[in-house]
């Protein structure tokens, strides 16, 4: 493709000025062709669909059949371990090499490399030494943006996607500081790394940055948060699942037990977003771009929240932002909690060993007042692998034959080894064959491998009782009500003044639903945020509709 | 700290410290430049590795500010980022948030001033006068441990205690009255982190004044005891006198850092009170710049920050010397 010369539209006229929004952007930036464009503040995308030659070849891998399909973009459920795992990588991928990689981790430290088995196992599987720093995953985009600014990245770097919009250019950053991976995988020369190739192709568009594939996928479920309830309590004392928001609201008012040291709820209003059938951020229609805040159902749904928090139905460590709503949720002093659809079976690893009959469901997905529900999809990967600049041909070669390794899908040797350590050290597989840690392994054993690399995303831990078949049933019944968003599949890196303005709004929020504001602030935030940014980033967006076609 | 305060308390046979410097003059003033750097040089020598710490990480990095007056972005670097004048201060002039957070910055450093300056005084002075050693060390550790706490494990325990489902709320409700959330009331806000910086810090406090007091000459008492007076006399007129120096030492130190409140505890209970209240400036820099990555805002504001502090510590420092104090440094 060839590059625009920049031509000053109002933006960059303001931006030479010294004055106004100082954002130099260079419609060089929205026909994603450019490896310099785009001034401070200024946003950037970058479309994915038309960057097929970058990306690997697909070669779909030869594994274990998924016993339940997922529908509508739902991952496919396995419901139980096979007894003969296949063996995917015939040989170590690494030659004695030593990199670092850093990842950021949601939950205790594991030992280090040296005090840690999990790790000297997998290393010898590899035949090379991957030393993890972790991160706290709570806080990593304080981490992440002082590191990315001072230049100082591990080997490998894993950043969440959520981290990478929210970095100020990172789209700058990248190419300065990472490998560009497109002669080692774009189209055939992928098949050298045939787990990799098996990735899906959105979640490897969703890696190219400036031109140039950079990172390597994560895959992802096709939704990351949702409100959790304890299904055993709720049975318990005789409740079904509710079916709509008034019903939500009730069943909260009739187990909230204060007394009892029992609350309903924990904070869910990303997913009462959803359920009201807010748009993730814009909706369009008829040439106009409205964004979520700018909704009646978005308001309905902070409207829904504010009644919960007024009825006194949430835990009051939760009014007060406390950040132990797991342990909360998983002590039943609250029951319904939103969280990251992986807490299901983390709780499950945590809990089923003191109490069997510990169950937890996804709460069914229902829309307000008769409407459906618009349920927001995640992007296509939701997280990237990075491979620091300067390292050599060889070793670019030897790391990707690692992250080769490191996604090997479900049903495969390579996966219980990365994931489960050693059978007889780490985990033991049970009557059914599926994996349960031993107390070495529960110390040791940790996510460091698995998100290095990704792989198709499935719905496997049948470990678990009842966690294939419910899970898989909620995903099929949930994913047919994902959203049609206007920008699915353009990488966009949001204006500095747009994304600045959301603070103010979000912090008004907060004040609304915890009863220090009325309802009334929402309109006035509401207008302060178009003026300081929200009505920028609407031209912003409107233009990347324009630039791809979409309009 | 310590070597600093003991340095400025009075010398054991000067009891009276006021009145007396103006005039004094020190020994070697007027002697030649190079007469004094033969005297001093070893002494200088002996600066130069601390020079050297605070030019590398003070200096050197001050040089940075010059941001503050572009539109900065690490990938073009100071050289290559545009400038943009005051556009900056500008901008945090004209937002009301801004003055939010300096309007809670100030009173949040007012109430400490008030009621968490003196707190660690009466309580050196208080174990000072526990006679019993073994005792002694045994309340200053006391004392001293909640210093080495986090923020986060001292805001959760005030929530878990003062919190609506903390013990006091739990007992009330049990007893059946209404439960009481200090928590999250914008209205307790003040007292709440007040009382947690005194838990917390005012233990650690007390080690300066106890160096303090541990230079004042025991005679003194003695002989005043001897010439009849009441504890509350010596306190009044010995004790008090001797911590004076530190006393106003700290007091200009503490003025001059008053836009520092601390950070953690604050960004810690943001939500929980709002922002309204709890927004203080060094949160408020974190949200608005360094989470969308505008740096130059947050260098802008961290200059206002320090401007404003050298003003009041100048004006603080002038003031200690029309009351007879040395304050942080004086002009030979």
């Amino acid at each position: 493709m060839s590059l625009h010369p920049p031509r000053p539209t109002r933006r960059r006229f303001l931006g030479l000025a010294g004055a106004g929004t100082l954002a130099a952007l260079s419609p060089a930036v929205l026909a994603s062709c450019s490896s310099d464009g785009g001034g401070a503040g200024g946003g950037s995308a970058s479309e994915a669909g038309s960057l097929d030659s970058l990306i690997p070849t697909h070669i779909p891998f030869e594994g274990v059949v998924p016993d339940i399909e997922g529908l509508h973009g739902a991952p496919d459920g396995f419901t139980s371990y096979p007894t003969d795992f296949i063996q995917a990588v015939q040989e170590p991928p690494g030659r004695g090499g030593s990199y670092t990689a850093m990842t950021p981790l949601w939950g205790p430290l594991p030992p280090g490399l040296g005090n840690n088995s999990f790790f000297d196992h997998v290393n010898e599987r590899l035949g090379a030494t991957v030393e993890f720093n972790f991160q706290d995953g709570n806080t990593v985009i304080d981490k992440m943006n002082a590191i990315i600014a001072g230049r100082d990245v591990a080997d490998l770097t894993m950043f969440p996607d959520w981290v990478i919009n929210l970095i100020p250019q990172f789209n700058r950053a990248v190419g300065e500081l990472f490998e560009d991976l497109t002669p080692h995988l774009a189209g055939d020369a992928a098949a050298a790394y045939p787990l990799l190739a098996n990735l899906d192709g959105d979640a490897w568009r969703w890696n190219v940055f400036n031109e140039r594939l950079q990172g390597v996928p994560w895959p992802a479920e096709p939704f990351g948060n949702w409100v959790l309830y304890r299904r055993d309590l709720l049975e318990e004392l005789g409740l079904e699942a509710p079916t709509d928001p008034d019903d939500l609201f009730a069943i909260g008012e009739e187990i909230n037990d204060p007394d009892n040291d029992r609350w309903a709820f924990g904070d869910f209003n990303l997913s009462m977003r959803q359920i009201f059938g807010a748009p993730k951020q814009w909706r369009y229609r008829n040439g106009e771009l409205i964004h979520m805040f700018e909704t009646d159902e978005w308001r309905a749904s902070v409207e829904f929240m504010r009644k919960i928090f007024d009825a006194g139905l949430v835990h009051p460590d939760i009014v007060a932002k406390g950040d132990n709503a797991k342990e909360l949720f998983n002590s039943g002093r609250i029951l319904f909690n939103q969280d990251g659809i992986g807490a299901w079976h983390e709780s499950y690893g945590q809990m089923l060993g003191d109490d069997p009959d510990f169950r937890v469901d996804l709460m069914p997905v229902f829309g307000a007042g008769g409407s459906d529900p618009v349920m927001h999809r995640g992007d296509p990967s939701a997280q990237s692998v990075f491979v620091r600049k300067g390292l050599e041909p060889e070793q670019i070669e030897e790391v990707l034959g690692i992250l080769n390794f490191c996604a090997a899908p479900f049903g495969t040797r390579e996966y219980m080894d990365y994931r489960y350590g050693a059978e007889g050290v780490h985990h033991e597989l049970d009557d059914n064959g599926a994996p349960q840690l031993t107390d070495l392994g529960a110390g040791e054993v940790n996510d460091g491998y698995y998100f290095i690399s990704g792989r198709p995303p499935a719905i496997t831990e049948s470990q678990y009782p009842d966690f294939v078949p419910w899970k898989t049933a909620w995903y099929n019944h949930a994913a047919r009500f994902s959203e049609e968003d206007p920008f699915a599949g353009i990488r966009i890196q949001r204006p500095e003044r747009f994304a600045g303005a959301e603070t103010p709004l979000t912090d008004k929020v907060e004040d609304v639903i915890r009863g220090r504001e009325d309802l009334d602030a929402l309109d006035r935030a509401v207008a302060d945020w178009r003026r300081d940014g929200g009505d920028e980033g609407r031209d912003f967006y409107l233009g990347v509709l324009q630039e791809h076609g979409r309009d | 700290m310590t070597e600093r305060a003991t340095a400025v308390a009075p010398a054991p046979d000067r009891p009276s410290p006021p009145a007396r410097r103006r005039g004094t003059g020190r020994p070697g003033r007027g002697a030649s430049l190079r007469a004094r750097w033969r005297r001093d040089r070893s002494l200088l020598l002996m600066t130069v590795p601390a020079i050297g710490l605070l030019a590398v990480f003070h200096y050197v990095p001050t040089l940075g500010n010059v941001i503050a007056f572009q539109q900065y972005n690490p990938w073009d670097g100071v050289v290559g980022s545009p400038w943009v004048g005051l556009y900056q201060f500008e901008r945090l002039f004209t937002d009301p948030r801004f003055w939010n957070a300096v309007g809670n910055t100030l009173v949040i450093a007012s109430v400490q001033l008030v009621f968490f300056f003196p707190v660690p005084i009466a309580l050196a002075i208080l174990l000072d006068s526990v006679l019993s050693r073994r005792m002694r060390l045994v309340l200053q550790s006391i004392v001293y441990m909640p210093h080495f706490f986090s923020w986060v494990l001292v805001v959760t325990l005030f929530q878990q205690i003062l919190g609506g489902a903390g013990l006091i709320s739990q007992s009330l409700r049990g007893a059946g009255y209404a439960p009481l959330d200090m928590m999250t009331n914008p209205d307790a806000f003040l007292m709440v982190v007040t009382s947690q910086m005194v838990w917390k810090d005012a233990g650690w406090g007390t080690i300066i004044f106890l160096a303090a007091l541990a230079a004042i000459d025991q005679n003194l008492y003695e002989s005043a005891a001897v010439d009849g007076a009441g504890r509350w006399r010596r306190m009044w007129h010995i004790t008090l006198p001797g911590l004076r120096p530190v006393i106003v030492l700290l007091l200009i130190l503490k003025l001059g850092d008053i836009l520092n409140v601390g950070f953690e505890q604050f960004y810690l209970q943001r939500d929980a009170f709002g922002s309204g209240v709890s927004e203080v400036l060094d949160t408020y820099v974190y949200h608005q710049t360094l989470v969308t990555g505008n740096f130059s805002a947050g260098a802008a504001a961290g200059l206002i920050k320090g401007v404003v502090g050298l003003v009041l510590i100048l004006i603080a420092n002038k003031m200690a010397h029309l009351m007879g104090e040395h304050g942080v440094y004086r002009r030979s």
